[in-house]
């Protein structure tokens, strides 16, 4: 085995290490001492994902490292293979780098927490069960990852376990999850019976045969798109990730935030040869990307919780990716998932040392005023929330502009629409901005600022949210586009997204989203800086408000559709199709044996000599018959 | 001979436990021969060619069509190798518990052991159904003597249902034999009966009714909640994880050779069945308040994907329903063993007394949870390999089957999440003093969980040793394939 | 064989072996069926034994044929077998029951 192959091996090797290494051992590790562990092994798959960044030869389209046959059966072999090209080394920078920036928080966060060790083994476990799904070269590798990432989300979001709401919490989002792998283990089977293999590669090269619109290949796309749907959260499957916020923060930022809940747009990616066959899935996609976005940023207007926020925040901004996923504007969708990962990385875990500057204190009406006490934090907090909110030469606005630029060019309804969302961004991120740090502190807490090993991942973070942006720069600001030239070599389809637009139209573009983002900001300012109006209950509130702010009831909805009536299903499918039809069913088999049995055993006197007399009589019965048959 | 020494190393000890009664050794001495017992069965395994072995032929009854033939191919030795292997759990499930009379329940358990291996080395159909009827026998006596509440009506509607199958079967087989001229009642025969196309339709559900009593697929499960419900944990390993495989052994090596034409007529309606019973127990396990209960249904529910799985009589399919088989066996063993650790330490299996365990027993807690992840079919677990080929094998056949099928890994999900969350989750509320895992758990549960995710990971010898049967199997189908 | 016996045994006709060993038999099932002593019903069974063994021994002069007097020994071997068994029963019966009467063990039905 070459060198190379060595570091593309250590890169998931390493945090499964950890994993295993500290979840043995992990009575006898301190906190700290297990955090840095993690941290560190995490990192070493961070400088070997680089290394590898700088020596792979990308740009003639990756190549494969097969490391034994897994499922092997006449008729189908699955490898356990590793795809190393363009798109999978950006996850896997991606992964390594945000998720050691996040362990490295983790180990402040959560330094007084008896199960720290324990967390950290689930962390690690979380970034190999990620590598695998990014590093895949079939689609059942992918998902290994895919359902490895679903159990570490399930485990880290009830870590917690004694409160039952997290319990529930974390039992929702893996059984959502798991409607959506429904679709994905049956696009797998189709896809298998179509090409007999499922390798990203051979399946490429194959569809390259098939026509537009090809029936099987949109079936097979739709069902992929509904397992990204529950992975990122996609409407109607998204009523999982905003209660998903019951996890540790730092859980938040890695899983909820930056990476897993990204997995959905990766498989589109990954699968985009299928998808440019399927326009009928993309306008889906497009749709439901559009719709998320909205609806999610609406839901974000009037939240309480500065988790739930952003959570919801996270939701639209998935959405914004599927919309340009369904434009065919990969590019623009894989860059927004960097740019994402890192603004809202920061922003949860600015989040995360908000909440523990005030001792646990999430709802951001007993907030307020805080810029004074945590500085480091309201700096980097305040990049991260100009970040996402699209002002110019901040990362957010490289990402976002470039998807609004697609919208445009595809439909001024769909551009409407989006900006709609990104104003309503604007608005939540402010509003939530101000109540926190700005006016004066309601609550009664204490603050203080965090650690070190919490500031350093902030400060890092919110430098790579500022100039994350020039990984990808326009060619009208004098850029070369230079991730989507990187990512073409992965699949064409990447590359071929391609403006038409007249720069005059992009600047005013540009120019006209720009200046409402700054009259939003403006007016979010007046409302909630100077004299903050807060919100007391839901139910006070006018009708239109309060049905936002009561998320338009959709999780009753699903409560009172789904989840109830199954209860009630279960409950009858026993009292009355186990209790009244099979066990009488069986029963009634036992008793008419027993009846039978009562009326033959009158014969059974115990008289010997009447047995005897009857055996008798059955021998001459029986002489006669064959006398006479004779 | 070393197939004669693997049904004899169990019988006679069994019979040494019975007369000596050791009271103090039983265990060890059972421990002992089972573990011989694997070990013989893992050098058949390493000598295994790839071609069945004829081992033993003798002349018992031929007038009747019966010879004492002993032999095995592939699916046969995975039977053998799964029999093996989980017969020094189930022993060892035992340890420690102070049950009474440990060298009877020990003897019984060799028994169903011994009868089981003839089971699935029997070469001749009506040495098959001895060994068949025979293997009920001390499980019935088990049930009987060490079961829980209403043991006695649960064991006899259990023993009379069953026996009910197995009289169906003898019907079936004497058929064969007086209908048939020139068979002499050899497994290996059967394919060449050729008999006409009506006759195997009606004959199809006089073979295939005792299977589908054992397994049992829905809806001749009316047994099975109760059965393992109640029976001791010890024999509801043996049902489960061993005697429903015989179900599945007996429909591929004498229903699916004997009327391939009848299983090609009836294969949707099973296959439908099969599917409605797995997901109607997947359901009804949601609510269950008894954990026992509950892992009676969701074996029901496996049991249902995995003879879909088995009927749709093509490769995939076929080798997933075999594979999931043993990965059901390994998940039972484990799913049951863990309820009866909890009633050891809580001193019930109802889930309502159970809750915030997690924080007494943090080990135990973590092992149910490894067990867990191989019982809602997560890729890397055996379980999950099984179940693909399975999907896999299914969507060839219809793509809303396969749906159905494939809706169970969300409904599993549901209700193990659901239990694991009302044993393990919740605050700590216990106040009796609780040990966490002790070495007997760990030698039972650590190797188990090993081999789930080492087969999880490296499945090829399993898949292996079951595509040459396979692949003669499909002969049967020429018209499905 | 001795040719002596088998003309003796010649010397009376068949018929009357049969109609002998088939008064005999009828005796012995009478006896079984109808009595409730136990000693008398070994008796009888031993006399339907004995007129099989006469049947038996008549047959084989008549046919010159000796196997069939094999079977007369074996059936004299399991008699022997039999009457041990049965006057044990017989013994424990006294004991338990305190009586020779067949109907008194009638516990064995339902």
């Amino acid at each position: 085995m070459v060198g190379q192959d060595v570091l593309v091996l250590l890169v998931p090797a390493l945090p499964l290490l950890g994993a295993v290494l500290i979840g043995t051992l992990r009575k006898r590790l301190s906190a700290g001492l297990a955090g840095g562990l993690a941290t560190t092994l995490l990192a070493g798959a961070f400088a070997c994902s680089v290394a590898l960044f700088l020596s792979e030869h990308t740009e003639l389209g990756g190549r494969t490292l097969r490391l034994f046959d897994w499922i092997h059966v006449e008729g189908m072999m699955i490898p356990f293979a590793f795809r190393i090209d363009a798109l999978s080394l950006t996850m896997m920078l991606l992964v390594t780098g945000v998720g050691t920036l996040i362990h490295l928080y983790s180990i402040g966060y959560m330094h007084a927490d008896g199960r720290a060790s324990t967390f950290f083994a689930q962390l690690n476990l979380f970034c190999f069960a990620m590598l695998l799904l990014v590093m895949g070269s079939n689609l059942l590798i992918t998902f290994i990852g895919w359902e490895g990432v679903g159990l570490c989300s399930y485990l880290l979001i009830g870590f917690w376990y004694t409160n039952p709401d997290y319990n529930y919490a974390a039992r929702k989002a893996f059984v959502i999850n798991r409607i959506g792998d429904v679709g994905m283990v049956l696009a797998m089977a189709l896809l298998f019976q179509q090409f007999g293999t499922l390798e990203y590669a051979a399946i490429a090269e194959q569809a390259g045969s098939l026509l537009t619109g090809n029936h099987l290949v949109v079936l097979a796309t739709l069902l992929l798109f509904v397992g990204a749907m529950g992975k990122s959260a996609q409407l109607p499957l998204f009523t999982w990730l905003p209660d998903a916020m019951a996890g540790p923060t730092p859980v938040s930022a890695l899983i909820h935030a930056a990476t897993m809940v990204t997995a959905g747009i990766f498989l589109v990616v990954r699968s985009s040869v299928l998808f440019e066959l399927a326009p009928v899935t993309q306008d889906v996609i497009l749709a439901v990307g559009t719709a998320t976005a909205l609806l999610a940023a609406s839901i974000g207007l009037f939240q309480n919780d500065i988790k739930k926020v952003l959570a919801y925040s996270t939701v639209s901004q998935l959405g914004y990716m599927f919309a340009a996923l369904g434009m065919g504007a990969y590019d623009a969708a894989m860059f927004h998932v960097v740019t994402h990962a890192f603004f809202k990385a920061l922003l949860f875990l600015g989040a995360g040392s908000v909440i523990h500057a005030l001792g646990g204190e999430q709802d951001i009406r007993r907030m307020g005023g805080l810029r004074g006490s945590i500085r480091i934090t309201y700096i980097t907090f305040l990049i991260g929330t100009l970040a996402i909110s699209g002002l110019p030469l901040l990362s957010g606005f490289f990402s976002k502009d470039l998807i609004l630029a697609h919208a445009y060019q595809y439909s001024p309804v769909v551009f409407a629409l989006l900006l709609g969302g990104a104003l309503l961004t604007t608005f939540y991120m402010f509003r939530l901005f101000f109540l926190v740090f700005h006016g004066s502190y309601r609550g009664g807490a204490h603050p203080h600022e965090s650690p070190a090993t919490m500031t350093i991942p902030l400060i890092i973070l919110a430098v790579l949210s500022v100039v994350g942006g020039v990984l990808n720069v326009p060619h009208l600001l004098g850029g070369h586009e230079a991730m989507k030239h990187y990512l073409s070599t992965a699949a064409p389809a990447l590359g071929a997204s391609s403006l038409h637009l007249a720069a005059a139209v992009e600047w005013t573009l540009m120019g006209i989203t720009t200046a409402l983002v700054i009259a939003t900001v403006a007016l979010t300012y007046r409302r909630f800086a100077i004299a903050p109006t807060l919100d007391g209950d839901s139910a006070s509130m006018p009708m239109p408000k309060r049905l936002l702010a009561e998320r338009w009831r959709i999780d009753e909805l699903y409560a009172r559709a789904f989840e109830r009536p199954f209860g009630w299903l279960s409950t009858q499918f026993h009292a009355v199709g186990e209790q009244r039809v099979m066990i009488p069913l069986m029963v009634g088999f036992g008793a008419i044996t027993l009846r039978l049995g009562g009326l033959v055993r009158r014969i059974q006197t115990g008289n010997a000599s009447f047995h005897l007399l009857a055996m008798l009589a059955g021998i001459i019965i029986f002489l006669i018959i064959t006398l006479l048959s004779n | 001979m070393a197939l004669l020494a693997l049904l004899l190393i169990p019988l006679l000890t069994a019979m040494v436990l019975l007369v000596a009664t050791p009271t103090r050794y039983a265990r060890g001495i059972a421990l002992f021969s089972s573990l011989v017992s694997l070990a013989l069965t893992l050098w058949l395994w390493s000598n295994y060619q790839g071609i069945p072995v004829q081992a033993l032929d003798v002349e018992w009854a031929t007038a009747w069509g019966l010879r004492f033939t002993l032999g095995y191919d592939g699916v046969g030795l995975l039977m053998l190798l799964l029999t093996a292997l989980v017969y020094p759990f189930i022993i060892g499930a035992g340890y420690g518990e102070r049950l009474q009379h440990p060298s009877m329940t020990n003897a019984l358990l060799l028994f169903t052991q011994s009868f089981v291996m003839g089971v699935f080395t029997a070469q001749n159909l009506l040495l098959f159904y001895i060994f068949y009827e025979l293997a009920l026998l001390p499980v019935f006596f088990l049930l009987l003597y060490w079961g829980g509440e209403r043991r006695r009506a649960i064991t006899v509607r259990f023993f009379m249902y069953t026996l009910l199958g197995g009289l169906s079967l003898l019907f079936g087989a004497v058929y064969c034999l007086v209908q048939v001229e020139g068979f002499n009642g050899d497994l290996s025969a059967l394919a060449t009966l050729d008999l006409p196309y009506d006759t195997q339709v009606w004959l199809f559900w006089v073979l295939f009714l005792a299977f589908a009593i054992k397994l049992p697929i829905f809806p001749f499960h009316g047994w099975q909640p109760d059965t393992y419900t109640t029976a001791p944990v010890q024999g509801t390993m043996v049902l489960s994880a061993v005697m429903l495989k015989m179900g599945l052994y007996g429909t591929m090596r004498i229903v699916f050779p004997a009327v391939p034409l009848g299983v090609e007529h009836w294969r949707d309606t099973v296959i439908v069945l099969s599917l409605v019973g797995a997901i109607y127990a997947a359901v009804i396990a949601f609510r269950q308040s008894d954990l026992r209960r509950l892992i009676a249904y969701s074996s029901l529910s496996h049991v249902g994907v995995l003879c879909a799985g088995l009927f749709t009589c093509n490769r995939l399919g076929m080798t997933g329903s075999l594979y999931q088989a043993f990965a059901h066996a390994v998940l039972a063993i484990g799913m049951l063993y863990i309820s009866g650790a909890l009633k050891e330490r809580v001193g019930s299996s109802e889930m309502a007394a159970m809750g915030g365990l997690k924080a007494r027993v943090p080990r135990l807690a973590v092992l149910f949870m490894l067990v867990l992840v191989n019982a809602i079919g997560l890729p890397f677990t055996q379980s999950f390999v099984g179940e693909w080929l399975m999907f896999a094998g299914l969507w060839q056949v219809s793509t809303w089957l396969s749906l159905a099928a494939v809706s169970t890994i969300v409904l599993g999900a549901i209700y193990m999440l659901y239990a694991y969350q009302r044993v393990m989750l919740g605050t700590d509320k216990w106040e009796i003093e609780m040990s966490d895992v002790s070495l007997r758990d760990h030698l039972v549960l650590v190797p188990l969980v090993t081999l789930t995710f080492v087969l999880g990971v490296h499945p090829r010898p399993i898949l292996d040793l079951v595509e040459g049967p396979v692949q003669v199997l499909l002969t049967s189908f020429p018209s499905l394939n | 064989m001795d040719q002596d016996i088998i003309t003796s045994i010649r010397v009376i006709p068949m018929e009357h072996y049969l109609m002998l060993s088939f008064l005999l038999f009828s005796i012995g099932v009478a006896g079984v069926v109808f009595r409730r002593n136990t000693i008398i019903i070994l008796m009888c069974l031993e006399l339907m034994f004995n007129s099989v063994n006469l049947l038996l021994t008549a047959f084989s002069a008549y046919h010159s044929d000796p196997r069939a007097q094999v079977f007369v020994f074996f059936i004299m071997l399991v008699a022997a077998a039999e009457v041990t068994v049965g006057l044990a029963i017989l013994v424990m019966m006294k004991r338990n029951v305190d009586s020779v009467d067949v109907n008194q063990l009638n516990r064995l039905k339902w």
